[in-house]
């Protein structure tokens, strides 16, 4: 399986990271190995078997649904930009800048 | 007075027979780690932890207070403590303080420890070497020119070299027991869900977990004790009551040593065959005797799906990664990118300036492997082999009670070596990775060094919850080989 730069972006733009500074190309080459490692599990039968998705050993039961105290200010205290206590996010509509 | 000699147990009668205070414990440290900055294993350094030793000292430390009070250690910097900055090492949270506690230092503050700082680590604690820090490589004391194994090198190195009583990292696929081994250190990598994982900046959360780091056995088990145990916080936190290890190891020789008589231990021979050198190997025969002459048989064992271990490991934790790190976008905390000409822009910028390579790289991979079209043939398969591993220990435990095998098929390597190339850096977690896939627990201790004065170290993997029996056997072996427990780490002139 071959990483090529065309899907070197594609990923990047799923995973919301800018790669343009990087060296694509070494990336993809990277990925390529590291992938074509990957490929050693095609050779193990799977069939039958349940995928292990987590790490517990036992079940637990669930906690009441009930919301815990926060302080809503001290949260916000960890964002660079805030206006009127909410987040601040680059204008989504036409016209308007942050 | 030889602070670094003695254990938690002993320091803790000299605070209550005031023969030492914790202001003079916790500035002996401090001047430790002034002294051994280049080393590079704090990233925070508290200051005002004298202040806390001091009001310590002022209301007396009594018979009953927990054994901890007073005693200095570090946490690796993925841990959040409240008003203190936690960095993860990487530029993302550079400027990010905690506002809430993590379980493991709200127990640790509640049990009167003085925390000295938050250790250096791999960004994210992504890598086998420390060499991935925004804050720059740790450094191995043993020898500077080589590293302290990843990702928990700065909390490994602050142990051995006696810049700590004792500290924790966090272990995904062998971040405590690498760097343990590289720095002749006890470790141990509890069974998933032993230590709740609230408030641990979380890497891949299936694998996750806090384990603790140590010069001996003893104090290994009291900071085990003092953070395990069931979290309401953590749907992922076992309910088992807690047991304490350290009460179990000082109950009486005779219900002791019965506790482990006629166990048998298994060697996996399949595993330990390629690239594995000459002092190693020479090592693992060593621990092998000293645990023949203590009672122990040993059967060999079979786990023929570890050799799949790597690359389902790097799937999982990959794709889990992907997933836990999107929660870093630019806008709810840490570092946000000038670079916002809209939403998007705003994502992509801030997370393509501020993470790194390595973190990048894995983000990437983790994507790829969940993206439509490949999920089936990466992560869904990799879920499935992940079960016949589990299964293979499962199986491997009909015929013993634990399994012995090195940490690393070598000791430290050299910094730089492995930096351009990572794949080979991968295969350094090759023998401890299948242990978190299969949520085992695994105690990691020293066993020696090889022919250049580096440390060599053993681990030995239990069943699910039995970490008795890893202490108990940890604890005789440091009984038969006192010389391998108890180092403080400095650089020998014959291999600078």
């Amino acid at each position: 399986m071959k990483i090529t730069g065309d899907l070197v972006d594609k990923i990047a733009g799923l995973a919301h990271l800018d790669v343009t500074k990087k060296n694509k190309s070494l990336l993809a080459e990277q990925l390529t190995q590291i992938v074509e490692h990957m490929r050693v599990l095609d050779q193990v039968d799977v069939s039958n078997v349940e995928p292990m998705f987590h790490g517990c050993i036992e079940t637990k039961p669930l906690r009441k649904d009930e919301v815990a105290p926060f302080e809503h200010e001290l949260i916000m205290s960890s964002a660079t930009v805030t206006q009127d206590n909410y987040f601040t996010v680059p204008s989504i509509i036409d016209g308007e800048n942050e | 007075m030889d602070i670094l000699k003695y254990s938690i147990p002993k320091i803790a009668k000299m605070l209550r027979e005031k023969k030492i205070s914790s202001q003079e414990l916790t500035s002996f440290y401090l001047n430790r780690i002034k002294n051994n900055k280049k080393l590079n294993a704090y990233i925070t350094v508290l200051e005002d932890s004298l202040d806390i030793a001091k009001s310590i000292d002022n209301a007396g430390v009594k018979e009953k207070d927990p054994v901890l009070k007073g005693i200095p250690y570090s946490l690796k910097d993925n841990m959040l403590v409240k008003g203190i900055r936690t960095t993860c090492a990487s530029k993302i949270l550079e400027n990010y303080t905690a506002n809430y506690n993590s379980t493991v230092a709200q127990r640790l503050n509640d049990s009167g420890a003085v925390l000295l700082g938050k250790t250096n680590l791999d960004e994210f604690a992504m890598g086998s070497s420390n060499e991935n820090s925004f804050f720059g490589p740790v450094i191995n004391p043993w020898n500077h020119k080589h590293v302290p194994g990843g990702s928990s090198g700065g909390s490994a190195v602050s142990v051995s070299a006696g810049l700590s009583q004792f500290s924790y990292g966090t272990d995904t696929g062998g971040s405590v027991r690498l760097p343990a081994c590289f720095n002749g250190i006890a470790s141990i990598k509890p069974t998933y869900g032993r230590i709740s994982r609230y408030g641990i900046i979380a890497f891949a959360s299936s694998l996750d977990q806090v384990g603790p780091m140590a010069r001996n056995i003893e104090d290994l088990a009291i900071a085990y004790d003092v953070v395990c145990g069931p979290d309401s916080k953590d749907q992922t936190c076992s309910i088992k009551a807690k047991e304490s290890m350290y009460d179990f190891l000082s109950s009486d020789k005779a219900s002791f040593e019965k506790s482990f008589s006629k166990k048998k231990i298994g060697i996996p021979r399949d595993m330990i065959k390629e690239g594995v050198s000459e002092d190693v190997l020479k090592s693992l025969d060593e621990s092998i005797n000293v645990l023949s002459k203590m009672g122990f048989d040993f059967v060999d064992v079979k786990i023929p799906n570890s050799k799949y271990a790597l690359d389902v490991y790097y799937i999982i934790a990959t794709g889990e990664a992907s997933s836990n790190l999107s929660r870093y976008d630019g806008i709810h905390y840490g570092y946000r990118s000038k670079n916002n000409k809209d939403l998007d822009a705003l994502y992509s910028y801030s997370r393509g300036e501020a993470f790194g390579d390595e973190v990048q790289r894995r983000i990437m991979l983790g994507t790829f492997v969940l993206s439509a079209g490949y999920y089936d043939a990466y992560f869904s398969k990799a879920a499935k082999v992940r079960t016949l591993i589990k299964n293979d220990f499962n199986n491997a435990f009909n015929d013993c009670d634990m399994i012995l095998m090195p940490v690393s098929p070598v000791t430290a390597f050299k910094l730089g070596e492995k930096t351009s190339d990572p794949l080979t850096m991968y295969l350094s977690d090759v023998f401890t990775i299948s242990v978190n896939l299969a949520a085992l627990p695994s105690l990691g201790f020293p066993s020696g060094f090889d022919k250049t004065g580096l440390p060599v170290g053993m681990q030995l993997i239990g069943k699910h919850f039995d970490e008795s029996s890893l202490f108990s056997a940890a604890k005789m072996i440091q009984e038969k080989k006192p010389e391998w427990f108890n180092n403080v780490a400095q650089e020998k002139d014959s291999v600078k």
